[in-house]
Formats: C-alpha cells, structure tokens, sequence
C-alpha cells in the first residue's frame, strides 16, 4: 500500500463529495439535530432569578440573611428604593418579583419579640420566584431574631434508583441528547456518507479508473481516513456550538476514534452490496435504524431485553462509554465489556471488508 | 468465467511494439473482458499472459505504470474540473504536473480546464479521458471503444491522435465496433466471436482473403451491373462485353472489413440464435 496514493485519493474525495448533497446532508443533519438538542433541552442553569425592591428606613441585615437562606437555588437582585412609594411603582411596573417595605425599629423588635409588622408586595401576576422567596422569609427572620431553625429536613428516595432510570438524571437530558446526537453523527458519516462515496465510485467506474494504478486496499483506506476527517471536524465543531464538554477528553476521544473506525468498517462493507449510490440512500433509512436507535436506547427507561440487545450494538456500547466520559460518576458499568463489543464489531467488519475485497479482485 | 460462461475461451495473440492492434467483436465476444484481465481487474481462470514481459497475475505492480486505458465508459469525476481530474491521476502516477499542461494543450481543453467536468459536452470528455490515459506516457494504451457516442470531427481527431502515438512508438490496443475505423488505423486485427478468436491478420489480407471482390459494370446502354470477381459466369459475362465493345466504365471493388465481420463472426443475430 502506498500511502502518497491513498493521500492522493483521500485529497481527491475532500474535494469532490463535500459537492454531493447526500454527503452534505449526512454531515449537517446530526449537527442540527445536536444544536436542536442543545437549545430544545437546555437543563444547564435551573437557578430562579428574582428581583426584590427593597426599602428600609434604616440599615437592615435581611438582604444578607435572605441570601444566605435562598443560597445558590435564587439568584437575587436587590433594588434599594428610596421610599415606600418607589417599591410600589416597582410592583406595579411589574419590574420586581417582590417588595419588602421595612418599618423603623424592625430588627430590634423581632429580636424583643414584639411581633413588629412587615410589609411584603407582590406584582398583580405573582410569580414562581416570589412566592419562593415569601415562603423563605420566615426561617429568615427567625434567624434574624437569633433563634435556631426547629428542624434540619433530608429527603430521601424510598429505594436505589436502577441504573437505566438514572443515567439521564445523572448527566442530565441536554447532556445525553448532545451525546445521542454525536453517536446519530459518527453513525450518519460511516453508514452513509462514506459508502455513498464509495458506491458513486462504482456506480459511475471511476472506481475502475482509480484500481488501473493504485490497489482496492489504497482506495478502501483513503475512504476510510475520509470518514475519520469529516468525524474529526464535525464532532469538535458540534461540541464548539453546544459548548458540550466531556468531563474525561481521552475516553471521549478514543471512544469516538473506535466507534469511527468499526462503523466506517461496516458502512465499506455495506457499499459493496449496493450497485449505485442512489440504491444505498434509498435504504440508508433502514440501514442506519439498527445503527443510530440503541444510542437513543441507552439512557432511557427501556425493558431490560431491549437495553440489553442495545448494548450489544456498537452504537450502544459506545454510547455508553460516552456517558461516562461526561460524568464525574460512573454512570454505567461494564466499561471494558463496552470496549469489547466495538472491537469485536470491528474486527468482523474489518474481516469481511478484507474477504469481499480478495474475492471482488478474484 | 462468469459462471459457467466461458466469455474468453483460449485466444492467443501478441502484439508488437509501436503496433495498433484492433479486437473486433459483437457485444459479449469477450472484447472487454480480454481488456479486463490485461488490465489487471479481472482474474483470469487460467492460462496467462504477458505485457511487456511482465505476468498479468503476479506482476501487476510492474505492469500498472506501463499501460493505461481509455474506458467505454466516460468515468470522470463531474464534480471536478478537467484540471483536478488529470491532476488526481498525475498524482497516483507520480507523473510531474507540467505534464497536465502538456496533455490540456494535446487535446485542446486548455480553455475548459477550469470547468467542471460536468459541463463539458461528450467529445470534451473524451478527449479529457484519452488525456487521463496518456498522463504516465504508456508504452500500451487500451482504447476500448473510444469513438463510441462522438460526432465525426471528434471521433477524426481521436483516430489522428492514435496515428501520432504509434507514430511515437505506443503500443495501442483497440476495440471497437466501427469497422472503418479498424481498417484506417489497425495494423493488425483480431476477430473474436463466443470469446474464441476466428481470424487475425492485417485488415488488407482479411479482406483479400474473406471480402467479396467485385466489379461494377456500366454498359454503354447505361445499365449497371455488379459482377463477382470469383464467380466463372460472371467473368465470362464481364469479357463478352468487353469483346463486344458494350463496357462504358468498370470500377473493382475490393472487400470490407465490415464483410469479413459478417462472414466470420456473424451478424448478432445469428450468433444469439446459435448460443
């Protein structure tokens, strides 16, 4: 094998099936659905935002109390009105979630425990982040007063989540939808793309032309290589959109790297059982069904024989394998099982493609 | 084989250097498939054959630099432009890119060269294809039908074209269906029937020996007459005229190669009716 040839076909297919628009359509879809994903399931901030106007007649600590109660769960904004007038334009402009009007003397009342009035506003349509904040006024106050909160509340779930139920809660939907799309990508490249290519070669004997001076072997690799250059750039360019990042690059990149090749391995081995092109986009609908649905499979809720025929796909293994590299926990387990299905796929593929190769030149 | 097909059954041949050899056949002779197995894509199942010295089966790799083809087929790539196609192949060649240039000028598709392939009209594409061929400067060049589907001038500029290369001591192997253009540029010939070769010889002992030899009579009442050379009556006709001063002009006429396809392979009816 010669591999100025191979570059020199590899350069020749960079150039000539960007220009195919069932190439082109291989390689945008996923990454519209990915971006679609990303918009559709964007769970990645969860933090209400609230804004309170705020007016006291002295220096009061409930801005600061308030804060600590809410912690992290309310983002607040603190809008210090110069009377009471002002917090009720605020309400009334709807431009505040809340309005705390305190009354001179309210902190050394409380801590009297004289039961001092407190005045709270709220817009005409109330909202999620108010009613929150009402709800956190009282253990605020109580702490203001110096008194200790009565009870400390956990929450428990009644028993161990199974771990189909908790792979999307663990990584969270946008994650696992971004990941799905990835798996869709990789699928759509290999299976699609890259046997189009190869079956037009057939189809239109420019294949006949290119094995006159290089080998089947040099023309099968350079499709392959091709494969793994549209993955390199489509994949960096989705999560560059998505701003989608694995927690463990180096699985995340191997995985990808092995997914690419066993699948580019059974989509050249496919192309050979099509006459043309047009053949094989006909039934790419069929063909990448098995392919791209045990990706979705993995992470759902799903019967315990379907999860299991999923995880024996490449596409599920390896969907799998990209899960984990996006969690700090080990989302699921079987790692090296999971590394095993897509080398075994490979290698088969890789096998037969070498067997139709052999018998295609006898 | 295909199958339990024979498509070519014992031929032997060989071709001297410089040679333009010609491979005449109905369609499914054995035309391609010989230019197949010489080519290296097809397997033969058994004998052998040599170009250049080299083994067809175990010496592909010798062989590849040395031969090109021009396909029946116009496999161009039309999403590329003329000059990207032949720059592919000067690539997989190693041949340098001047010799681009060099091939655009031969066939004059310097001005188109920036166009996409797609474009070009089917003599353009020819002519880009037999540059393609020419890219390694083969010592044999296979044209399997290369004049199939273009308009005379084109097709008269791709037969002057191979009169230059086996000027230039190209080795040109062709097929083709169009007789005429066997005999203007073959030095030898090869009919090939139900793959088996029939005859082989150069195209003026072919016709000598296959073509029907005839005359045509004018008679001074202005009748016309075709009369077999080899036929006594008609010879015997042909001087009792000319005795009896009746013979305004006579014209011979020599056989076709087109006759010679019919008496030796057939017309394609016939041999399908056989098989």
């Amino acid at each position: 094998m010669s591999l100025k040839r191979i570059f020199t076909i590899f350069r020749k297919d960079l150039r000539d099936a960007i220009r195919d628009a069932r190439v082109l359509v291989a390689l945008i879809l996923p990454l519209g659905i990915g971006i679609f994903y990303n918009i559709t399931f964007d769970d990645s901030d969860t933090t209400l935002e609230a804004k309170i106007a705020f007016y006291s007649a002295e220096s009061s600590t409930l801005p600061n109390t308030l804060t600590g109660v809410v912690g992290d769960s309310v983002d607040l904004q603190f809008f210090v009105a110069e009377s009471e007038a002002q917090v009720q334009r605020e309400l009334q402009d709807e431009n505040a979630d809340l309005g705390i009007i305190i009354p001179p003397g309210f902190e050394s009342a409380i801590r009297d425990g004289q039961q001092p009035q407190l005045t709270l506003l709220q817009p005409a349509s109330p909202t999620i982040a108010g009613n929150y904040l009402i709800a956190a006024l009282d253990p605020t106050i109580r702490l203001m007063a110096g008194q200790s909160v009565p009870a400390v509340i956990t929450v428990a779930n009644a028993g161990e989540p199974t771990e189909s139920e908790s792979a999307i809660d663990k990584i969270g939907l946008r994650n696992w939808a971004v990941l799905a799309s990835i798996t869709m990508m990789v699928a759509m490249i290999s299976m699609l793309a890259i046997p189009v290519i190869l079956a037009e070669e057939k189809e239109k004997k420019t294949l006949d032309a290119l094995v006159l001076v290089s080998s089947m072997r040099e023309v099968i690799a350079a499709k392959a290589f091709l494969g793994l250059f549209y993955v390199a750039v489509m994949v960096p360019l989705l999560l560059a959109i998505t701003t989608f990042r694995p927690v463990d690059y180096a699985t995340f990149a191997v995985v990808i790297l092995l997914l690419t090749i066993t699948l580019v391995g059974l989509g050249l081995l496919m192309a050979g059982f099509f006459n043309n092109a047009n053949q094989l986009n006909t039934w790419s609908g069929i063909v990448l069904l098995p392919v791209i649905a045990p990706a979705f499979i993995i992470g759902v809720p799903a019967p315990d024989a379907l999860r299991t025929i999923a995880e024996l796909f490449p596409t599920g293994a390896g969907t799998k394998l990209l899960m984990n590299s996006v969690s700090t926990e080990q989302v699921f387990s079987g790692t090296a099982l999971s590394f095993v299905v897509i080398v075994v796929w490979g290698v088969a593929a890789y096998a037969l493609l070498s067997w139709q190769l052999s018998r295609r030149q006898s | 084989m295909y199958g339990e097909v024979h498509a070519v059954d014992g031929i032997s041949f060989d071709v001297a250097p410089g040679e333009v050899f010609g491979l005449l056949g109905h369609n499914g002779a054995g035309k391609t498939t010989t230019i197949r197995m010489l080519t290296g894509r097809t397997r033969p199942t058994g004998g052998s054959a040599r170009i250049a010295g080299f083994d067809i089966v175990s010496q592909r790799t010798e062989i590849k630099p040395i031969i090109n083809l021009v396909f029946e087929e116009q496999n161009l790539y039309d999403r590329l432009t003329g000059r990207d196609n032949l720059e592919v192949f000067a690539d997989l060649y190693g041949a340098p890119r001047k010799r681009v240039d060099e091939l655009l000028e031969t066939v004059n598709l310097v001005d188109a060269a920036k166009r996409r392939v797609k474009t070009y009209s089917t003599g353009m594409k020819q002519r880009l294809l037999i540059a393609r061929a020419l890219i390694n400067q083969p010592r044999l060049l296979f044209l399997d039908e290369p004049t199939r589907g273009l308009d005379p001038a084109s097709a008269r500029d791709l037969r002057n074209l191979v009169q230059r290369l086996s000027a230039g001591g190209t080795t040109v192997f062709l097929t083709t269906h169009y007789m005429e253009e066997a005999d203007e540029l073959c030095d030898r010939v090869a009919f090939l029937s139900a793959g088996k070769i029939v005859a082989l010889d150069t195209p003026q002992e072919l016709k000598l020996q296959y073509g029907n030899r005839s005359a045509v009579v004018l008679l001074r009442d202005r009748t016309e007459h075709t009369l077999s050379l080899d036929q006594s009556d008609d010879a015997r006709d042909l001087a009792d005229w000319m005795n009896a001063g009746k013979v305004l002009t006579i014209h011979s006429q020599e056989g076709s190669l087109e006759d010679v396809f019919i008496a030796l392979a057939g017309a394609p009816e016939r041999k399908q009716a056989e098989s």
